[in-house]
């Protein structure tokens, strides 16, 4: 009982107390930005570097980050369009959240703000959207 | 209920404007580490976004061909990859000849911006958990000592690389 008690405090310390104070999104910059950390070592590890697994005429023939050897990748390994998909995510909410932390330095009014973050939600959807088309497996295996 | 003020403009009214404050303001060494290091993962920052629009521009690449009428799956990327990697003047030196390319020049600076915004903001995190809150700027100059470590050694693994995509493009 009281280990559980402990425990939702804890989860309490990192929730903001006042609605609208956007300490949620700073709370969620540091998060995501740690996940970014290990995500982008991967990416770039498994993207760029690592040939293990592949067939030996694909990168022979195409080059370790060729197309043919991303789709491969694609196929054969479920997590890696799981782990893009979460790449992406993590990439989309840093990089616009940042762009409004930027912005919100300049003291800009409430509505501003508020036509702000729904201007960068919608860029935030649409990219998302984007790139699960372009990471779809049906699109890869033509 | 609080009223709510502007805290921004009445610090600026309180301000004493001098002349030797403007002056001041173009000398570099008025402002401190923790103020660049402040700046610089602002811009850092500023640019990694622009970059991640254009990599995803050109990554979509990959799914264009059918659309394009193009026979052969991928030929696109590869071609625009293939040709971003190609050497701007041949040199007798082939780890040389990987260096001096666009896409070597952009990799270089995606990855000094990218490892400086990382390891800067690893810095405000571990000072969010109060650890070295006291020791700011020797913890600044040890992160940067390991991030300029990091990137050259990146730099000779991308130029080690025989290349990304060799074969698969229009010419190719």
């Amino acid at each position: 009982m009281t280990t559980e008690l402990t425990s939702t405090s804890k989860l309490k310390s990192f929730m903001p107390k006042h609605k609208g104070s956007s300490a949620l999104y700073w709370v969620l910059q540091r998060v995501t930005g740690v996940m970014l950390f290990i995500l982008i070592l991967f990416h770039m590890l498994v993207n760029h570097y690592s040939s293990a697994h592949l067939p030996a005429n694909i990168v022979a023939d195409y080059g370790i980050a060729s197309f043919q050897a991303v789709q491969w990748k694609m196929i054969n390994f479920p997590l890696y369009s799981v782990i893009s998909i979460l790449f992406v995510l993590t990439v989309v909410f840093h990089m616009l959240n940042g762009f409004r932390t930027v912005m919100l330095d300049l003291a800009p009014g409430k509505m501003n703000k508020r036509v702000l973050a729904m201007i960068l939600l919608l860029i935030g959807i649409l990219l998302v959207v984007y790139v699960a088309f372009v990471l779809n497996p049906t699109v890869m295996n033509t | 209920m609080t009223k709510e003020t502007n805290i921004v403009e009445e610090s600026q009214v309180e301000t004493g404007s001098k002349a030797s404050n403007f002056i001041n303001w173009f000398n570099p060494f008025s402002r401190g580490v923790g103020m660049y290091a402040w700046l610089f993962q602002r811009i850092s920052g500023l640019c990694l976004l622009i970059y991640v629009f254009i990599h995803m521009g050109i990554v979509s690449l990959m799914v264009l061909d059918p659309f394009l009428g193009l026979d052969q799956a991928g030929l696109l990327y590869n071609t625009v990859v293939h040709a971003m990697n190609q050497t701007l003047f041949e040199t007798g030196n082939e780890l040389i000849n990987h260096m001096i390319s666009l896409g070597f020049f952009i990799d270089a600076g995606v990855m000094a911006f990218g490892i400086y915004h990382g390891a800067n903001g690893i810095r405000v995190v571990l000072f969010d958990f109060g650890i070295g809150i006291r020791r700011q700027k020797t913890i600044f100059w040890i992160f940067l000592v390991l991030g300029v470590i990091t990137w050259l050694s990146g730099l000779l693994l991308i130029a080690m690389l025989p290349g990304i995509v060799t074969g698969g493009f229009i010419g190719g």
